[in-house]
């Protein structure tokens, strides 16, 4: 074998030869001072550069470092979704969106109802509410006693199923538009005391 | 009976990324040494290693929640603290000249050499050469750093740590024999 470069000793040292070229070196090294005095010469270099390393001690101590740092830390590392917090007006405002669509739809059906180029739509809606899910809400809006001239109009079908669909999207509306507005009031105490804080 | 062992690495890091400060006192306990020992090992300053690993720790807790364990806890520190010693040379660069090659008015680390006992004569060779080297040498012999490891911390390929290391010893070598 010839003589191996710094490289491979350098490797050497660092434990990072295989095994094949490690016992060639060894086999070489054996026979070669030379390359025995090099090899010490880089380990000489390897351990005085360790020996060069600043004991632990050389810094603060663990619990002075850390009471430092910890002041440092924001209480809570930021969100892993940084959209969430928008999420609540999207999905209110889609919400809202959806049941102004309905509405919308529920009085251009009526209004074509109205006008004689659609079967009512006031009966239509009452009958799919009858057979729907939302029976139980439905009776709950069926007025149990209604006095004078109203009874008559509210008990047809088609104005009830009316009365029903504005009930329903319009309320459902309502809601939202409150659930929007109450969002909008915590975001902005919570924005209000944050600046507090931060300033 | 059985003892329940201490909570895993896994565990300290889903922890403290959900915000759990304890959790996250256990981890800089585990890595401070090493973070600090690198810092210095690049900065050759105390003072500015203990800052450095603050801040590295910051970016930790800052980043953990979106931390995903691709290779060990260890070597994404070791990465973190380089690129800040890093940063923080060059913040001193903008009033002290580059890697002890440039223009160096007053205090020259290969100067400093002469006035210490031989473990400052190592520290500031050390100090003397290029900072990419430095980076290499450091995490071999202070970390004891495989070299596959060192690739991956400073994200260079096998063969660029080998030649860096090469370089850094046989520069440092020269430096320590210029003051002997």
């Amino acid at each position: 074998m010839e003589h191996p470069n710094d490289l491979i000793l350098q490797m050497h040292i660092d434990g990072e030869l295989d095994e094949e070229a490690r016992q060639r070196l060894q086999a070489h090294l054996t026979h070669c001072a030379t390359c025995r005095e090099r090899l010490r010469g880089w380990e000489l270099l390897s351990q005085t550069i360790q020996a060069s390393a600043p004991p632990e001690e050389a810094f603060s101590r663990s619990g002075i470092f850390w009471a430092r740092l910890a002041g440092k830390l924001p209480q809570k590392p930021p969100s892993p979704w940084p959209w969430a917090p928008y999420l609540p007006p999207i999905l209110l405002g889609l919400a809202a969106i959806c049941l102004d669509v309905l509405l919308t739809l529920a009085f251009g059906l009526s209004t074509l109802a109205w006008l004689g180029f659609l079967p009512s739509f006031g009966s239509t809606f009452y009958h799919w509410l009858e057979g729907s899910p939302f029976k139980s809400l439905f009776s709950l809006f069926i007025p149990q006693g209604i006095p004078g001239p109203w009874s008559q109009l509210i008990a047809s079908p088609g104005t009830m199923g009316m009365v029903l669909a504005l009930v329903f999207f319009g309320g459902g509306l309502l809601v939202v538009t409150v659930l929007y507005l109450s969002w909008a009031l915590c975001w902005t105490r919570l924005d209000r005391s944050a600046q507090k804080g931060g300033g | 009976m059985s003892e329940r062992e201490g909570p895993t690495e896994r565990e300290l890091i889903q922890a403290a990324a959900a915000g759990n400060m304890g959790a996250f006192a256990q981890l800089v306990q585990t890595y401070r040494a090493r973070v600090l020992r690198t810092a210095y090992g690049l900065l050759g300053s105390l003072e500015e290693a203990e800052d450095v690993a603050q801040e590295v720790f910051i970016k930790v807790w800052k980043g953990l929640p979106n931390y995903r364990p691709s290779g060990s806890l260890a070597n994404w520190l070791y990465r973190i603290t380089v690129n800040t010693a890093i940063d923080t040379l060059r913040k001193r660069h903008e009033t002290f000249p580059l890697d002890g090659q440039e223009l160096d008015p007053q205090p020259h680390p290969e100067e400093t050499v002469l006035r210490h006992d031989r473990q400052s004569q190592v520290r500031a060779a050390i100090q003397a050469l290029p900072s990419n080297a430095r980076a290499a040498l450091i995490l071999r012999e202070y970390e004891q750093l495989s070299y596959k490891e060192i690739a991956a911390v400073l994200q260079i390929p096998l063969g660029t740590v080998m030649s860096r290391l090469n370089y850094a010893r046989n520069r440092l070598k020269e430096l320590l024999e210029e003051t002997s």
